[in-house]
C-alpha cells in the first residue's frame, strides 16, 4: 500500500491478475470441479516428483491447454522487473560457480549440476504458477461456488459446513471485483493528498490505521447491505441457476490424468 | 471498542457470512496486492487486519468460513502462494483477534499468539518438507550452490576468513533445516503477531464510529415462518421505532394504510425514516403502536415480502444474471420452481442470463434485483429509493416497472423516494414527517444563485488544462484491453466551469481520473499549465463519488485542520460547505452520507487547487442538500476564480453552475457547447435520454 507516487508511472491502474478469457473450447466447456481437482493432483505430483520426466509431462499438459483453450500470449502477466533480476542474477551465480564437475557449453565454463538444479526449481514453480492460471482462463468464477460445493459434498457426513462455504464463496466472487475497486479508489485518494507523501517516522503507524480503517468501514458498510439483501431473499438457499455436475468428457479427463500421474510416479 | 458480548450458537447467520466474505475478501486483495508490489510483504500484517476485525467481531466458525472461501477463489486468481499467505494471516489473526477482546495487552496477545500458532505451524512445515523430500533437497541444493558461489567470490576478493565463517554457519543451518526452518518461522510469527496487533488493536477501536446494524426485518422470524405469509393491505396506528441506544424514534407514523394491488409512495426529506418504514414494513417490530396486515410478513417468500434497495450493486447477490434470480430460494427446488428467461424478460433483461452481474449498468442490476423478488411471487414489493443512485434514463425506467407491477392483480408496491416527480406517478401516497428539533446539521443561509451570476465571464485567460488527443485505455496489451477515452481535445481555462454528461460507460469517469493525474493517457498528453498532470498529481482536487473513501481521519477537524492557508480554521473551512461548526469534534463515521461528501468538499475547497474535479457530486442528497450544494457552488466560483469539471448527470440542477456542458459516447466527445441555462438543456436531456442503458 505504500507505494510513494514518485514512481514515474505505474503500469496499470486495474488489480493485474488472473482473470478469465471467454472461450468456447474444450477446456472452457469441461466442468470447473474437473479442472480443480486435476491442477490440484497434478501440482501435488510435481512437488513430490520434481523430475524432468514430471516437469515434461505437466509442462506438456499445460502447453496443450494452453493451445486447445486459443490463450493469446498477451495474457501472461507481466513478471515484476525485480523478481525476474533476482532469478536471473541468482541463476548466472549458481552456475558460473556452481560445484564441479564443471564443463565448457558454448564457450562458457558452467556446472552442470547447479544449471540442472537451478533450471528444475525454476520449472517447478513456473509450471505450479501455470497450473493455476489455466484454470483462472478458462473457468468463470461464476462456476467455482457450485463446483467447490459439489467437490465436497461428501464431507457433509463429517459435518463440515459445506451449504455454508458454498454461499460464502458466491459471495466472495461477487464481492471480490467490487473490493478490488474500492481498493483502487482508496489508494487514488491518498496520492491525490501531499501532506500524506511528506511523511516522517510519527506516522509511520498511523496512515495504514487511517487506510485499514476506510477501508474495513467500507467492507462493513457492504457486508450490512449485502446481510440485508440476504434477508431480503428469506435467507440462504441456492446460489446458481446451473446444475453443477461433471460429464462424460470430464471422466476422461480424470483418468487420462491418473495414467499420466502414475507415469511421473513409476522408476 | 464493540466486542461480542456472548458466543452465538445455531447456523451461521446472514450477518455473520456476509461480514465473513467481505472481510475475507479484503484480506485476498490485500495478500494479491502484496504479491504484486515490491516489499509488498510489508502489507502480510494489513491483510491480518480485516481478519482480525472478523474474528473481535464474530465467531471461529465463521472465520474459518470466510477464510476458506476466500482461499477458494485465491487459489484462482494467485495460486498457492498467495493461499498459504492467506492462512498463515489467518492463524495469526484468530489468536491476535482473542488477545484484542479480552483486551490482553501486546505483550501477552503477541506471546499466546507465538505459543498457539508456532507449534503446529513448525510441526507442519517440518512434515511437509519431510513429505516433499525431492523438492526439499532441490532447494537445499539450490541454496548451498548459491553459498558457494558467493564464497567463491568472497575468497577471490581476499575476505577468505568471512568466507570459512559463513562457510560453517551456512552449512550447519543446511544441514539442520528442520531446526533452521521452524525458528525462522518463530521469528516471522513473533513480528508479525506484534505488528498485526498494533495495527488491529486501533481500527478495532476506531470501528466503533460506525452505526450498528439492526436487522432487516424479525430478526427471529422463525415463529411467524409457519404462518400463512399475507403482508398486505397494511394498517399503521400511532407507530413509532427506536433503534437501540437512540434518544428519540427514527420514525413516528401516526396513521398510515397501504392497501392492496396499489403503487404507493413514502416520501420526506433525508433523515425522516423512510429506511426505517421499510424496515417496519419488511416485519421490524415496532417500538410502539401496531401494525395490523393479515397474515405473516413473509420476507423473502413466496407469497410475501420483496424488497429492493438504494445501492444498485450490493443487492445483487448472483455472479451470473441467472444466479442472481434464483439466488436464496430453497435448494429443494433447483430447476423447477423459476422460469428464469421468462422473469427477466418481464424486467427488460431479456437475453442477458448468461452475462456476468460485474457487468450490467446501475440501472439494469435494480431491475435485476426486481426480478429476483418478482421470482417469489411476493405480495407486498417495497423499493427503499432504488431510484436514488440512477441516471435519468435508467430512473425512468425502473419507475415505469415499478409503477406497472400493481397492474392486473401484481404486488402492492411501496416506493420510498423523495423526488417529486415519482410521487406524481403514485396512486396514494405516505408523507413522513420530522419530529421538531429532530433535524441536526441545519442550512445555513446562501447567496441566491442569480446574484452571483456574470461575474465568472471576468476572469483571467491563458489555458489551464489542455488535453490533445488523449486516449485511455484500461489493461492495454492484454486480451482484457478495453478502450475507455479515444481523441479527446479539451482546454479548459483557469476560471471556467464545465459539465461533463454521458451515459453509462461513456469515459467520465476516466477523464475526471484523468484530470486529477491518476492515470497516465496511453495517447496523447494532458497538461496542467506547462507540466504533465500525472506530474502534479495531488494539485488537481477530486471528489469521489464515495466520499468516505478520501476521508482518512477519525474526525471531522482531524480532516480539515492544516490544510488551507495559513490561519484558516476549521470551522471556515465547514462554514464554505454550509455545515455546522458544532461539526467539527464528531467522527467521520457518524456523519450521513451527505455530511461526508461535503466534509470532502471542503477539503478540496480549502486547498485551493487550481482545478477541481467532482465525480457525482449530487448522487444519492435529498432536495435540501442538492440545493445547498449547488448554492454553495455558485458562491465559491463567484468568490474566487478555480477550474471545476463536474461529472454528473444531474443535468438541469448543474447547468447554471457551469460555462459549457460536454457529453461523451462512447468515450468520444460528443458534442461540446456553452451551458445556455435556459435552451441547450433540452438538447442536452434529450441526448441522455437517448443513451440507454
Amino acid at each position: 500500500m505504500a507505494r510513494t507516487s514518485t514512481a514515474p508511472r505505474r503500469p496499470d491502474s486495474e488489480l493485474r491478475m488472473l482473470r478469465y478469457l471467454p472461450g468456447d473450447s474444450v477446456v472452457h466447456r469441461l466442468w470447473a470441479g474437473t479442472k480443480i481437482t486435476v491442477a490440484a493432483a497434478v501440482s501435488l505430483a510435481l512437488s513430490l516428483r520434481p523430475t524432468w520426466r514430471a516437469l515434461g509431462i505437466v509442462g506438456a499438459i499445460v502447453i496443450v491447454t494452453v493451445l486447445t483453450a486459443r490463450i493469446p500470449r498477451t495474457a501472461v502477466p507481466r513478471i515484476p522487473g525485480w523478481i525476474l533480476y533476482v532469478l536471473i542474477l541468482g541463476g548466472v551465480v549458481d552456475v558460473m560457480w556452481g560445484p564441479r564437475p564443471r564443463h565448457r557449453i558454448l564457450g562458457v565454463v558452467v556446472s552442470t549440476t547447479a544449471l540442472d538444479q537451478w533450471s528444475r526449481l525454476l520449472l517447478v514453480g513456473v509450471e505450479l504458477l501455470a497450473l493455476a492460471a489455466v484454470i483462472a482462463w478458462t473457468t468463470r468464477l461464476g462456476e467455482l461456488a457450485p463446483a467447490i460445493g459439489k467437490l465436497l459434498r461428501p464431507f457433509r457426513i463429517v459435518r463440515l459446513p459445506v451449504d455454508e462455504l458454498t454461499v460464502a464463496i458466491a459471495l466472495c466472487v461477487r464481492c471480490f471485483p467490487l473490493l478490488a475497486e474500492e481498493l483502487r479508489i482508496l489508494l487514488a485518494a491518498r496520492r491525490l493528498r501531499p501532506e500524506l507523501r511528506a511523511m516522517g517516522v510519527r506516522s509511520i503507524m498511523r496512515e495504514p490505521v487511517d487506510l485499514l480503517v476506510a477501508a474495513t468501514t467500507v467492507c462493513l458498510r457492504r457486508s450490512r447491505e449485502l446481510a440485508d439483501a440476504i434477508e431480503a431473499r428469506g435467507g440462504f438457499g441456492m446460489v446458481s441457476d446451473h446444475e453443477s455436475r461433471p460429464r462424460a468428457i470430464d471422466y476422461a479427463v480424470l483418468v487420462a490424468t491418473a495414467a499420466l500421474i502414475v507415469l511421473i510416479f513409476v522408476p | 471498542m464493540r466486542t461480542r458480548s456472548h458466543r452465538r450458537r445455531g447456523p451461521v447467520t446472514p450477518v455473520e457470512l456476509a461480514e465473513a466474505a467481505v472481510l475475507a475478501d479484503l484480506a485476498l486483495g490485500l495478500v494479491v496486492l502484496g504479491w504484486l508490489l515490491p516489499l509488498g510483504s510489508a502489507l502480510f500484517a494489513a491483510a491480518c487486519v480485516p481478519l482480525v476485525v472478523l474474528s473481535v467481531r464474530q465467531r471461529g466458525r465463521v472465520l474459518v468460513i470466510g477464510v476458506t472461501a476466500a482461499a477458494a477463489l485465491g487459489f484462482l486468481v494467485g495460486g498457492t502462494g498467495v493461499d498459504t499467505n492467506l492462512l498463515i494471516c489467518a492463524a495469526i489473526s484468530a489468536m491476535v483477534g482473542v488477545g484484542i477482546r479480552h483486551r490482553w495487552g501486546p505483550t501477552r496477545a503477541s506471546i499466546t499468539a507465538v505459543v498457539v500458532i508456532w507449534p503446529p505451524l513448525a510441526a507442519v512445515s517440518v512434515a511437509l518438507l519431510l513429505l516433499f523430500s525431492n523438492l526439499r533437497r532441490l532447494s537445499l541444493d539450490q541454496l548451498r550452490n548459491f553459498w558457494n558461489a558467493i564464497r567463491h567470490l568472497l575468497v577471490r576478493v581476499g575476505l577468505s576468513g568471512g568466507a570459512r565463517g559463513g562457510d560453517r554457519v551456512v552449512r550447519y543451518g543446511l544441514d539442520h533445516w528442520w531446526l533452521l526452518v521452524p525458528a525462522a518461522e518463530l521469528f516471522a510469527v513473533a513480528v508479525a503477531a506484534r505488528v498485526t496487533y498494533g495495527l488491529a488493536r486501533r481500527v478495532v477501536g476506531r470501528l466503533a464510529d460506525a452505526p450498528a446494524r439492526v436487522p432487516l426485518g424479525d430478526p427471529d422470524g422463525s415463529s411467524a415462518a409457519a404462518a400463512e405469509p399475507g403482508p398486505v393491505p397494511v394498517a399503521f396506528d400511532a407507530v413509532g421505532f427506536r433503534y437501540p441506544g437512540a434518544a428519540a424514534d427514527a420514525v413516528h407514523v401516526a396513521r398510515a394504510e397501504i392497501p392492496a394491488h396499489r403503487f404507493v409512495a413514502v416520501t420526506g426529506p433525508n433523515g425522516v425514516g423512510k429506511s426505517t418504514f421499510v424496515r417496519l414494513l419488511a416485519g421490524a417490530e415496532p417500538s410502539s403502536g401496531s401494525v395490523d396486515r393479515p397474515g405473516a410478513v413473509g420476507l423473502g417468500r413466496v407469497g410475501g415480502t420483496a424488497v429492493v434497495f438504494q445501492r444498485p450493486e450490493s443487492q445483487v447477490l448472483g455472479v451470473r444474471v441467472c444466479d442472481d434470480v434464483v439466488w436464496g430460494l430453497p435448494l429443494a427446488t433447483a430447476g423447477t420452481a423459476v422460469d428464469v428467461e421468462a422473469v427477466l424478460t418481464s424486467v427488460g433483461l431479456a437475453g442477458l442470463g448468461d452475462r456476468d452481474t460485474i457487468t450490467l449498468s446501475g440501472g439494469q442490476l435494480q431491475r435485476l434485483a426486481i426480478a429476483a423478488a418478482l421470482a417469489r411471487h411476493p405480495e407486498l414489493l417495497v423499493s427503499d429509493e432504488s431510484t436514488a443512485m440512477l441516471d435519468p434514463a435508467g430512473r425512468a425506467r425502473l419507475l415505469a416497472l415499478l409503477r406497472g407491477l400493481p397492474d392486473g392483480g401484481g404486488p402492492t408496491v411501496v416506493h420510498a423516494t423523495h423526488r417529486v416527480d415519482e410521487i406524481v406517478a403514485a396512486d396514494a401516497v405516505v408523507a413522513l414527517g420530522r419530529e421538531p428539533a429532530a433535524r441536526h446539521g441545519g442550512t445555513r443561509a446562501v447567496p441566491a444563485p442569480m446574484a452571483v451570476r456574470g461575474h465568472r465571464y471576468a476572469a483571467p485567460s491563458g489555458p489551464l488544462v489542455t488535453l490533445r488527443g488523449v486516449g485511455y485505455t484500461y489493461s492495454a496489451g492484454t486480451p482484457w484491453a478495453r478502450r475507455a477515452l479515444r481523441g479527446i481535445d479539451l482546454t479548459l481555462g483557469p476560471a471556467d466551469a464545465v459539465l461533463v454528461v454521458g451515459g453509462n460507460g461513456s469515459g467520465k469517469t476516466t477523464l475526471a481520473w484523468l484530470l486529477a493525474g491518476l492515470l497516465t493517457p496511453t495517447e496523447g498528453e494532458a497538461l496542467l499549465e506547462d507540466g504533465s498532470i500525472v506530474s502534479q498529481v495531488g494539485r488537481v482536487g477530486l471528489g469521489f463519488q464515495h466520499a468516505r473513501l478520501q476521508l482518512l481521519r477519525r474526525t471531522v477537524a482531524g480532516e480539515l485542520d492544516g490544510v488551507g492557508p495559513e490561519g484558516f480554521s476549521v470551522h471556515e473551512a465547514l462554514q464554505l460547505v454550509g455545515l455546522p461548526p458544532q461539526l467539527a469534534t464528531r467522527a467521520i463515521d457518524d456523519l450521513s452520507g451527505g455530511q461526508q461528501r461535503r466534509v470532502a468538499l471542503a477539503r478540496l475547497l480549502v486547498s485551493e487547487s487550481p482545478l477541481l474535479v467532482l465525480d457525482e457530486p449530487l448522487a444519492g442528497l435529498d432536495d435540501a442538500a442538492r440545493e445547498e450544494l449547488v448554492a454553495v457552488l455558485l458562491r465559491l466560483r463567484a468568490e474566487r476564480p478555480f477550474g471545476l469539471v463536474i461529472v454528473s448527470h444531474d443535468l438541469v440542477e448543474l447547468t447554471p453552475v457551469v460555462d459549457r456542458v460536454i457529453a461523451l459516447r462512447h468515450g468520444e466527445i460528443a458534442f461540446d457547447e456553452p451551458a445556455d441555462p435556459d435552451g441547450r438543456v433540452d438538447a442536452v436531456a434529450s441526448f441522455l435520454a437517448a443513451e440507454d442503458v
